[in-house]
């Protein structure tokens, strides 16, 4: 196993006059053993910063080194890394025992290793009664499985997976992704792992770096990202449903105050939000708060919101409300109960102390 | 009552309809089959029954003379074997030749490649008579004229056969490729243990229509071959032709000869035609 450090990292794809920068400067330390899940849009880079890892995209600058070893120049096969595609790729022509097999026997492995490596694997994944089965008489989940058992049998330094589960149906789809949790604690091994599902980013990674527009945005373990997020974007791409965001001005009249720009709603701010305020000044915000800290109060109440309920979504243990307030859409989580009728005003409360404030230009973390 | 009168012509008309159809394409296959099967007839023949009016569906007194004939004194059997080297010397190299290539300009990058492709699109729109002069001239330079390899080397490389295998070869996925590069395969290895087994149908299809091609090529080895002991079969069938004009049994033997291989090849390799490999490689 081996550590995978990207300095300075960059893809620029060349096409004269309209060169296209794919991956700007990427700095990552991925430690050894760490799993590590980038995600974001489709577009954002991560796909590219995955290949150039695997060799299959050259560097145009920057070095990247995998186990200490600066690999800029190596192809893909002296990386010593396996990878997952998201198709699986399975060579279809060959039976699975011969799909995991491949790569051992081009590096002139013994027979009985090959064939005790594949049968290890294949009893980690168990899909042993299917070593003798081509790739089309396989299931989707089934396949899937023997392209992570190629992949475990190479013993490789690094493991890289390519959105492997985005062609699944949804329960195999989680029951994949535990297979996946289950196997990185067993093997301890490096992996990187590319989604543009946050589901599976959470669930997984020990760190989620996320990126978009060919930018990192924030790298950190999953529930800092959650609770912390450095800008509007991680605020709004991590966390289902996401973040509410609404532009707004922070201002001082007596007391500190939210004011929302149409309108809406004016809220005191939370105290620690003070020190934003250069003198008696106002400044310009993103109000940000999650779902789950918006709670339903007596209309009216002093501190709250008044909202118009537009939509009841039951998820079972809890509701999702989709509410207007003023020209803006927001979403609430709050558990069970009994609501008014559709299109009437409820009351909202906010949870100041989980509330997020974020520079409406630059929509940067300043609380 | 409407309603349940509706259905029955309908149905009737349903099944009608397609023995209608089976029966005109049996009558065309018929029309189609039907000088190749009095071919096949006439040559058992006895010397001037095809030429007798009313002529004869069958022979009455069936006789293999005209097929010794054929192979002892007309010396049919080198002129089999000659068409044989020629046609599986150029089907196997110019399989290997222009799928390889074909490969490379659906998969490899490199500088150039589109525009090299679009060149040679374009020599699809020249005749390959108007290649023939300059050809033979390059050849009698190169002492090519009368041998074997003045009749292969023209055929190794087809534009046709290159754009076919490129337009197959783009739909292997990528990753494919990619999972074999990082399995640790050169880049020969990747064609020839991902590549070549995934584009089995199309080389089959390609196989088939090269050694048609060649196997019934005329023009060309009349150009170059001169000395009779290196003839092809349809070359040595037409100066048979002119010999023996009369003998119409003897040139039906003649043509049954060198229809069979081809036939037979035909026969071996169709199953590759409906055949998906492809199936099951790639969830889409």
């Amino acid at each position: 196993m081996a550590s995978v450090q990207l300095e300075g990292v960059q893809k620029i794809y060349d096409g004269g006059s309209r060169a296209h920068i794919a991956v700007h400067n990427i700095d990552l330390e991925i430690e050894d053993g760490e799993l590590v899940v980038l995600v974001g849009p489709s577009g954002c880079g991560k796909t590219t910063t995955l290949r150039m890892i695997a060799g299959l995209e050259s560097v145009t600058r920057g070095t990247l080194r995998i186990g200490g070893r600066v690999v800029n120049d190596v192809p893909p096969k002296d990386r010593d890394i396996a990878m997952v595609f998201h198709n699986n790729a399975l060579y279809p022509h060959m039976t699975v025992r011969e799909n995991m097999g491949f790569a051992l026997a081009l590096r002139h492995v013994p027979r009985e290793e090959v064939d005790a490596r594949v049968r290890d694997a294949a009893t980690i994944l168990g899909i042993e009664e299917l070593l003798d089965r081509r790739p089309r008489q396989l299931s989707g989940g089934q396949r899937q499985r023997v392209a992570l058992g190629r992949a475990i049998v190479r013993h490789p330094q690094v493991f890289l997976f390519d959105e492997p589960l985005s062609n699944l149906d949804a329960k195999l789809r989680v029951q994949m992704r535990r297979e996946i949790a289950r196997l990185h604690r067993q093997l301890e091994a490096t992996m990187v792992y590319v989604t543009h599902d946050q589901v599976e980013a959470m669930t997984l990674g020990n760190r989620i770096v996320v990126m978009n527009a060919g930018r990192v945005q924030q790298v950190g373990p999953p529930l800092e990202l959650y609770e912390r997020p450095d800008n509007a974007f991680v605020a709004t791409f991590i966390g289902s449903p996401p973040m509410n965001l609404v532009p707004a001005r922070l201002t001082r009249d007596g007391e500190l105050l939210v004011r929302a720009d149409d309108g809406a709603f004016v809220l005191r701010a939370p105290d620690a939000w003070g020190a934003l305020l250069s003198g008696a000044g106002e400044r310009r915000i993103l109000f940000g708060v999650r779902p789950e800290h918006l709670r339903i109060e007596p209309l009216g109440s002093t501190a709250g919101i008044a909202a118009r309920l537009d939509l009841v979504e039951p998820m079972g243990a809890e509701l999702y409300l989709s509410l207007r307030v003023g020209q803006h859409d927001l979403m609430a989580r709050v558990p069970p109960q009994q609501l008014p009728p559709l299109g009437t005003d409820i009351g909202l409360g906010v949870e100041r102390a989980h509330a997020h404030c974020f520079d409406a230009d630059t929509t940067a973390r300043l609380s | 009552m409407t309603s349940v009168a509706a259905p029955v012509p309908v149905r009737r008309r349903l099944r009608i309809a397609p023995l209608a159809l089976n029966a005109a394409l049996i009558l065309g296959a018929l029309i189609a089959l039907f000088p190749l099967l009095w071919m096949v007839s006439a040559s058992f023949m006895q010397t001037g029954m095809a030429n007798q009016y009313p002529p004869h569906l069958l022979p009455r007194h069936p006789t293999f003379a005209h097929y010794r004939e054929i192979f002892t004194r007309l010396s049919m059997g080198r002129f089999v074997l000659n068409s044989a080297i020629i046609s599986f010397v150029v089907t196997g190299l110019s399989l290997f030749i222009n799928s390889a290539a074909g490969y490379a300009f659906a998969k490899l990058r490199f500088r150039g490649r589109d525009k090299l492709f679009r060149g040679l699109m374009l020599g699809l729109v020249v005749p390959v008579q108007v290649a023939m002069l300059p050809l033979f001239l390059l050849f009698k330079e190169m002492r090519l004229i009368n041998t074997y390899w003045g009749v292969i080397i023209p055929s190794l490389a087809s534009i046709f056969g290159i754009f076919l295998i490129r337009q197959y070869t783009l739909d292997i996925p990528d990753d494919l490729l990619d999972a074999a590069r990082i399995d640790g395969a050169s880049e020969f290895r990747i064609y020839r243990s991902v590549v070549l087994p995934v584009i089995v149908p199309i080389l089959a299809t390609l196989a088939i229509w090269t050694f048609l091609t060649t196997w019934n090529d005329f023009m060309w080895p009349l150009i170059v071959l001169s000395d009779q002991s290196k003839m092809t079969l349809p070359v040595a069938l037409a100066s048979l032709s002119g010999e023996h004009v009369q003998d119409t049994e003897l040139m039906m033997a003649g043509s049954v000869v060198t229809i069979l291989p081809v036939l037979l090849v035909f026969l071996f390799l169709q199953r590759y035609y409906v055949q998906g490999i492809m199936s099951g490689s790639v969830k889409g």
